[in-house]
């Protein structure tokens, strides 16, 4: 079991729309993803990531394959069963960091653990993402960064066997983008998750276990990446 | 508690003042609903109380005069539970000053030495009545306040033209005369000019010349048998000149009270429906404006496994939060209210016997009435957050297109405004609804006002051109009128003839007074519904819409006429045709060509062939209370009432529902400034982020204000427009039920009202964007264009 791939896709397609103005947003992908791997997709913009993200995270269902993630096979579950799914499986990060803006850091954090039987340590999550003192704040008193560290520790707090993160550096400026990609990488290697992590920025390729290279819907290339770079060592 | 509730708890906190003026006009909703429905059913179970304990008679069968033994014969008849047989004459009353000099009493005989079988009394002050020997009498409580007696005091009723001296030994209250009025024919509770009175038969037999005689039965039946029952003892009774019996239904004051209670009805669904669906609509437009600035959290509570239902929950729980505050707050408010309602009603109307209705089912209905009309409101908002798909957490909005309309030429400030109330039409209708719903509660309080001021001027000061109104007891030859008009400082009397009499169609009936009106006439005046002057043609009966509406009646249609009194022993009945219809404050009376009433009944019930029941007199100035003292000094009058007299008793009954009027009027203008705010406040919420980004560009709070100013103002007339049909409607709807026999008005609305209920809201409007422009102001810039909300 540990050793089968944690995600499978199997002659993937998604189109939007029907006739002369159907968009394949996704163009039959098949594709294996190994377990504990960092995994960053990268393509133009509107080349599908976003679309292939949401499918694997059970919030959109492709048109046509088979999509499997740890196991279950995301086409046989109904509305519920993509919901428990998420819950359970999955731990999202958005370019909006959609914090509950009446809610502290910690209360944000503890508002998904809430969700699950087995969740991390609220607090002890925070100071992971290096949080530890301003878990009490609530996000109007917190930067972009930080904000965007406290929907890390969110996704995280979970247990996840699988963290998605949609251009998680989107709205941040360089330093604070590396701050929370560098978290991001050490804290997920150090718990043993697998992430997927959606970027048009290719020098975030760098830090990646495989770099999946995405054009108009299709797999153009997959790269294994021996040695990854830190984050502190990338430039953008 | 779980983290989405903390953040609910938190949302409505960080929204309190919407959250408190949503809360306040749901309150009113359920305080108006809770207070009313506790006044009702208190004064429902306090007459059904007083009835039971007082034994109140199921029918009543008048006759000419029958000898008390036919009592024992009736008591053996099928389904009769008890009877009593007694004497009820009218007589005029002398009294001792300062008191008015002469009023008319109804004196009621009481068997000696026992309580009465049906129609018991309750004393309040004094004693029953005491040895026979002594003239002693019982005062009605209502006659015996208004013209301040106590025990112990003197009272003069006139037998024969003779003045005999009574001792009052007692005030009592009577369910008869609940509501202190004279008959069916005199509705207008007058206790200070009319009063019943009770004594002994063996006091009362020799001085009316009836003694061993009775001329009324009254019936307790088994329930459901009143009607059977009442016939068969009136056939019993037939050899002694046996009238139609009445029923309880039809019984004056029981009828009156009831008229009250269903009057009140439409007052307990209106009001309260207005309030609830004011706030079921601030409820709606500020979840929906939560939903719409938090659909990326929504996005990210279902992307992370929130189930739907969660979110749904979420929402809801925001109107549910309202909902018990609300309830909670508008029981306590209502129980006030009801308290208030009883105090202000007691002045006209004392039951025998209270039974407060503090029913703790009344007020679980009132505080569901909040959660329903609070969850419905929240539901469209919820569903719609509940349908928030996951992704949206990662897309942003879609900016939604100007239509089409929107592309019109204005000034750039106008423009921009139009265009933000056509960007989202939905919304805009629903915060100009919340807008209206305010300004129609004023409008329609305003009318009710206008229209009873309307209906007493013109009664007043139009229909009634005269000071003086004169009753004679018993009727005169018109001689005496004719004397009249040459005492000094008359400067007008004229005859009147009243008759009362049922009137009947198609198997309806109505107790009613057929009312003498002569060509020529100059000190009264009719109406027809269009405000022409009209005269009865001879064989022709005139009378109001609410007449016709008991009867059933069109103009064309023939309607019969049956004296209905049992005095005289004789009847007299007519078959007329139905005239157009009259404009009538009192909207009972028949009007009927003078001569033309005088020779179908007056002769044949063997009055004077120029017979008057009464006058009214015109005075020179200052004259009225000279000739007022000079008619109470005339032998027949039994009954001389001023103008100020008439105003006195009609500022008293009105005074209730004025004060009634002057409360909606306030509530209406707090619904009216709360839901204003909530609804601006909304608004502006929406608009914070778009009217930074104009700071930022270099306008300054003043173009700010001017923006919003327009444009809420524009929301303002837009509500007020739209509340002008439907206020009209309600206000006609709950008119025509508010309207009794006894008080009738035409639905009039003022410019006036309309100017003011519209000016009020424009008012509350800009009040209402204070806050919201000062958060503007106050507001971080950078911060604002920042924030994806
Ligand atoms: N809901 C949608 N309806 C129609 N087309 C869509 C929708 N979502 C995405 N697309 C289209 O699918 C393609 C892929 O979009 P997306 O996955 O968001 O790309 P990326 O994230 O790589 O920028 C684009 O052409 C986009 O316009
Ligand atoms: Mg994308």
């Amino acid at each position: 079991m540990s050793d089968s791939p944690l995600i499978v896709l199997d002659h993937v397609s998604k189109v939007y729309g029907t006739g002369e103005v159907a968009v394949h947003a996704l163009n039959d992908i098949c594709l294996d993803v190994p377990r504990g791997e960092f995994v960053v997709f990268v393509g133009p913009s509107g080349s599908g990531k976003t679309t292939l993200l949401n499918v694997i995270g059970g919030l959109d269902q492709p048109t046509s394959g088979t999509t499997i993630v740890a196991g279950t096979d995301l086409g046989s579950l109904n509305e519920n069963g993509l919901t428990r799914y998420r819950r359970d499986k999955v731990g999202f990060v958005f370019q909006f960091f959609n914090l509950v803006p009446t809610l502290t850091a910690l209360e944000n954090v503890e508002l998904v653990a809430d969700l699950v039987p087995d969740p991390l340590d609220a607090r002890k999550t925070l100071e992971t993402v290096g949080l530890g003192e301003h878990m009490h704040r609530f996000p109007s008193a917190l930067s972009g960064g930080e904000q965007q560290r406290v929907a890390l520790a969110r996704a995280l707090v979970k247990r996840p066997a699988l963290v998605l993160a949609d251009e998680p550096t989107g709205s941040l400026d360089y330093e604070t983008g590396i701050r929370v990609l560098s978290v991001m990488r050490d804290v997920t290697r150090e718990m043993g998750h697998s992430v997927l992590l959606v970027t048009h920025n290719s020098e975030i390729t760098r830090m990646a276990d495989r770099v999946i290279h995405l054009r108009s819907g299709r797999v153009a290339e997959v790269e294994v990446n021996p040695s990854p770079a830190r984050a502190e060592e990338l430039r953008w | 508690m779980s983290r989405l509730n903390l953040k609910l708890l938190r949302d409505l906190a960080h929204a309190r003042w919407q959250f408190l003026a949503i809360t306040f006009v749901t309150a009113l909703g359920v305080a108006m609903y809770h207070g009313s429905m506790v006044s009702y059913e208190t004064q429902r179970a306090s007459y059904e109380l007083s009835y039971e304990r007082l034994a109140f008679g199921d029918a009543w069968i008048p006759v000419r005069r029958a000898p008390r033994a036919v009592v024992r014969q009736i008591e053996r008849m099928p389904n009769v539970v008890a009877v009593e047989g007694r004497t009820s004459e009218i007589v005029e009353i002398e009294q001792e000053k300062p008191r008015r000099p002469r009023v008319i009493g109804r004196i009621i005989s009481l068997p000696s030495g026992r309580e009465p079988a049906v129609n018991r009394l309750r004393i309040i002050e004094g004693s029953p009545l005491g040895s026979r020997s002594r003239r002693e009498l019982l005062l009605e409580q209502a006659f015996a306040r208004a013209n301040n007696y106590r025990p112990g005091d003197r009272i003069y009723p006139r037998f024969a033209g003779r003045r005999v001296r009574f001792r009052v030994a007692g005030i009592v209250s009577s369910a008869e005369f609940i509501y202190p009025v004279m008959g069916n024919v005199f509705s207008l509770p007058m206790p200070e000019l009319f009063g019943a009175m009770f004594a002994d038969e063996q006091v009362l037999g020799p001085l009316i010349g009836l003694s061993g005689q009775i001329t009324e039965v009254c019936l307790r039946t088994r329930p459901g048998s009143e009607a059977s029952v009442a016939a068969a003892v009136k056939r019993r009774l037939k050899p002694y000149g046996a009238e139609e019996p009445i029923l309880r239904a039809e019984q004056a004051s029981n009828k009156l009270l009831q008229s009250d209670l269903e009057g009140n009805k439409p007052f307990l669904v209106i009001m309260p429906a207005l309030f609830l669906g004011s706030a079921a609509l601030s409820v709606a437009l500020m979840l929906a404006r939560w939903v719409q600035a938090q659909r990326g959290i929504v996005g990210f509570l279902r992307a992370s496994g929130f189930p739907a239902r969660a979110i749904l929950f979420h929402y809801l729980g925001a109107g549910a939060a309202i909902g018990v505050a609300g309830g909670i707050a508008g029981i306590g408010m209502g129980h006030l209210i009801g308290m208030w309602f009883a105090a202000a009603y007691e002045r006209v109307i004392r039951t025998p016997f209270a039974a407060p209705q503090n029913r703790p089912d009344l007020a679980v209905t009132a505080f569901a009435l909040a959660m329903v009309a609070c969850l419905l409101g929240g539901w469209l908002p919820a569903r719609s957050a509940a349908r928030i798909v996951p992704a949206e957490a990662m897309r942003g909005m879609a900016a939604s297109q100007p239509r089409a309309l929107a592309r019109i030429r204005l000034p750039l400030f106008l423009a921009i405004a139009v265009r933000n109330m056509l960007r989202r039409p939905m919304r805009t209708l629903g915060t100009a609804s919340g807008v209206a719903s305010a300004v129609s509660l004023m409008i329609i309080a305003g009318t009710f006002r206008d229209s009873m001021m309307q209906a007493i001027s013109e009664a007043m000061d139009d229909f009634q051109r005269y000071d003086i109104t004169v009753a004679f007891v018993p009727e005169r030859s018109a001689n005496i009128v004719t004397a009249m008009n040459a005492w000094p400082g008359v400067r007008l009397a004229e005859g009147t003839l009243d008759i009362p009499v049922r009137a009947k169609h198609n198997g309806r009936e109505k107790d009613t007074v057929a009312m003498g009106f002569a060509r020529g006439t100059k000190l009264r005046v009719l109406r027809d519904m269009s405000g022409a002057s009209i005269v009865p043609e001879p064989g022709q009966a005139l009378y109001s819409n609410v007449l016709a509406k008991r009867i059933l009646t069109e103009p064309g249609d023939t309607v019969r006429l049956d004296y209905s009194q049992n005095i005289r022993g004789r009847s007299a009945s007519a078959v007329m045709k139905v005239g157009p219809r009259l404009r009538l404050m009192v909207a009972l009376p028949i009007y009927m060509e003078m001569e033309d009433l005088r020779r179908r009944f007056a002769r044949k019930l063997q009055m004077p062939p120029d017979a008057v029941t009464g006058a009214v007199i015109a005075v020179e100035p200052g004259y009225e209370r000279i000739v007022t003292s000079r008619l109470h000094r005339t032998d027949g009058v039994g009954l001389a009432l001023s103008r100020a007299d008439v105003t006195r008793q009609i500022d008293e009954v009105t005074a209730f529902a004025n004060t009634f009027i002057a409360f909606m009027y306030l509530l209406g203008s707090a619904m009216a400034f709360a839901i204003v705010y909530t609804v601006t406040d909304i608004v502006l919420w929406e608009r914070t982020r778009e009217l930074a980004t104009l700071r930022t560009l270099g306008y300054g709070m003043g173009s700010v204000l001017r923006l919003v100013t327009i444009e809420n103002i524009m929301m303002g007339l837009l509500g007020s427009a739209l509340a002008m049909y439907p206020a009209y409607l309600l206000a006609r709807f709950m008119l025509e039920a508010a309207n009794t026999e006894g008080f009738t008005m035409l639905m009039v609305t003022s410019p006036t009202t309309y100017a003011l209920s519209v000016a009020s809201t424009l008012v509350a409007v800009l009040a209402a964007q204070w806050p919201g422009l000062r958060r503007i102001r106050r507001l971080d810039l950078a911060d604002a264009i920042r924030t994806r909300e």
